[in-house]
């Protein structure tokens, strides 16, 4: 009843206005930042030469760049070990359904329903404003540190900061994870003698591996993007000191409006990304297999 | 046993204060005058300063920004719901190399990072008179965020079975009738997730209207939060405070009567994305 002609019909009409929004604002603006890549295009000038090459040379002798990636690379690592540990226990603790855990877990998520801006520079005055103020007031040691200004703690501060926000959304993941194993198999385990850490290691870890998975890899990607918080939290500083990637390269187009040499390290960031998530998707495959 | 239960209860409940009290103190210093402030950092306010979130409301445009971020939220949700379920239901339902390459190619914006098309998409909007406009940031949203959730309706019209549209079929019913009909409303769990997930996304992105913006009286709340930063910081940290306060609200709303879904929709986007 239904002609292939007809068909082929469907298929454009469903897939068509997806397709044109699609285009119009990823896949034409990703081919145009390739091209700008090797032009020395300032944003404003209606005219650019190509450099060819001459940008992607320069990123790996821009010193704050490199740094910015330094710092990216320790902060994310640091990062999602902690919050993925840290998840991980809550999610252990408050894995069972009742009142108390599904208030706490509403508790522990509502951070990650803030806007990050707001959330940087109500940490700023935290960690900042009034952790001066109760120095002069009170004299503790406590308060003397300088968690946003001392180049030695500041990735920590971030590190803590961003796991406040994303500990209860890394928790919800293992929850959900903890609860998918098949009651049958933990029933089994407590026949067979296990309890406590002995069923987590044993039971419960392996099987939830592949949440952990998950969670690890996104917060990885994620905090290798980390940009708004650190606007309000840091602005980068000490110096540029705690200056992200995506910082970095925001900074190199629109405040020094350099916008061919900031694609080109924007092309460089996309290329780390994309090994990683290639990385990941390794993994999930791996993982596949072997369930099969 | 019962005083072993007791003590763990006071353990959660001192951790979860602890958790929260970043948040208490932002909204008492947010009723201090900036002396206060500066001066006593650990006393509560000696009268409540209303008048902070007064000043707030009336200098920073807040109606006008607020109702254009309802604006782009509801519209720009609603076209990833419509254009994101039609394009992933046909991908899904057609076995051919063109849909399993087209669902390829959108998943690739789900990997590269804003910044890459930043710089172009600004040079787009220059070309299509949209630079400056607050409306022009739905059709991007939708275009260069929209993938996740061709992925979820992809995932789940693969288990829908094809019976009810074959016999819909039969009924003569086809095409776009029998989708907004018949296959539509069947992918309401992931509409709901979608629609969850999207709002909470829509509601703090700071990053496009950061470049696509530059008039502080036509923005998005998000982005009017670095405004405000950016002029009020350490001069006038009360009023900065409470404008932080009053933009986080409604979101918080929002969370407090949808957080079954949205943490259901958390837990159904990491398992597919």
């Amino acid at each position: 009843m239904l002609n292939s002609d007809n068909k082929r019909w469907n298929f454009f009409l469903f897939a068509i206005p997806f397709l044109i929004m699609y285009t119009m604002f990823f896949l034409v603006p990703m081919v145009m930042g390739f091209w700008y890549a090797f032009t020395d295009w300032d944003g404003m000038a209606t005219d650019y030469s190509f450099v060819m090459l001459d940008n992607f040379i320069r990123c790996f002798r821009d010193e704050r760049f490199l740094h910015s990636f330094a710092f990216t690379f320790e902060y994310s690592a640091i990062y999602t070990v902690a919050v993925n540990l840290i998840s991980l226990l809550l999610a252990v603790c408050l894995v069972r359904d009742n009142r108390r855990n599904r208030f706490l877990r509403s508790v522990f998520f509502a951070p990650n329903v803030l806007n990050l801006a707001t959330i940087g520079f109500m940490w700023q005055f935290i960690l900042g404003t009034l952790n001066i103020g109760l120095y002069r007031k009170t004299g503790w040691k406590i308060f003397e540190i300088s968690w946003l200004n001392d180049k030695n703690i500041v990735l920590y501060t971030v590190v803590l900061v961003r796991i406040w926000v994303s500990a209860g959304y890394n928790m919800i993941i293992y929850i959900a994870g903890i609860q998918g194993i098949d009651n049958s198999i933990r029933e089994a385990a407590v026949m067979d003698g296990a309890y406590g850490m002995g069923m987590f290691r044993y039971i419960t870890l392996p099987l939830i591996m592949p949440a952990i998975t998950s969670g690890v890899f996104l917060s990885l990607i994620n905090s290798l993007k980390i940009f708004p918080l650190l606007m309000t939290l840091t602005q980068g500083g000490p110096g540029y000191y705690s200056e992200s990637v995506s910082l970095n390269i925001y900074r190199e187009a629109f405040e020094t409006y350099r916008f061919g040499y900031a694609s080109a390290k924007a092309i460089l960031f996309t290329v780390v990304i994309l090994i990683i998530t290639g990385i990941q998707l390794f993994f999930f495959k791996k993982k596949e297999d072997e369930a099969v | 046993m019962k005083w072993k239960k007791w003590a763990l209860n006071l353990l959660w409940a001192a951790l979860a204060v602890l958790f929260i009290s970043p948040l208490a103190i932002i909204v008492i210093n947010s009723l201090k005058t900036f002396q206060e402030i500066l001066l006593q950092p650990a006393q509560l306010p000696e009268k409540l300063q209303w008048g902070n979130y007064v000043e707030v409301y009336y200098t920073t445009n807040l109606p006008v920004v607020f109702l254009n971020t309802v604006v782009i939220i509801v519209v720009s949700v609603a076209g990833v719901i419509v254009t994101a379920s039609m394009i992933g239901y046909i991908l899904s339902r057609t076995k051919t190399w063109l849909s399993g390459a087209l669902l390829v190619l959108i998943l690739l914006s789900m990997m590269v990072p804003f910044q890459t098309i930043m710089i172009p998409i600004v040079r787009v909007t220059q070309i299509f008179g949209m630079r400056d406009k607050a409306f022009a940031l739905i059709p991007i949203y939708i275009g260069m965020s929209g993938a996740m959730a061709v992925l979820l309706y992809h995932g789940f019209v693969k288990g829908i079975p094809m019976e009810l549209e074959e016999s819909a079929r039969m009924d003569g019913c086809c095409g776009l009738n029998l989708y907004w009909r018949i296959v539509f409303p069947l992918l309401k769990p992931v509409t709901t997730t979608v629609t969850v997930l999207y709002v909470l996304q829509f509601w703090n992105d700071i990053t496009l209207p950061l470049v696509l913006l530059t008039h502080k009286d036509n923005t998005t709340i998000a982005l009017s939060q670095l405004i405000f930063y950016r002029e009020l910081v350490s001069s006038r940290w009360n009023l900065l405070l409470a404008a932080g306060v009053i933009s986080s609200i409604p979101i918080l709303i929002f969370y407090l009567l949808m957080q079954k879904r949205i943490m259901a929709g958390v837990m159904e986007g990491a398992v597919k994305g």
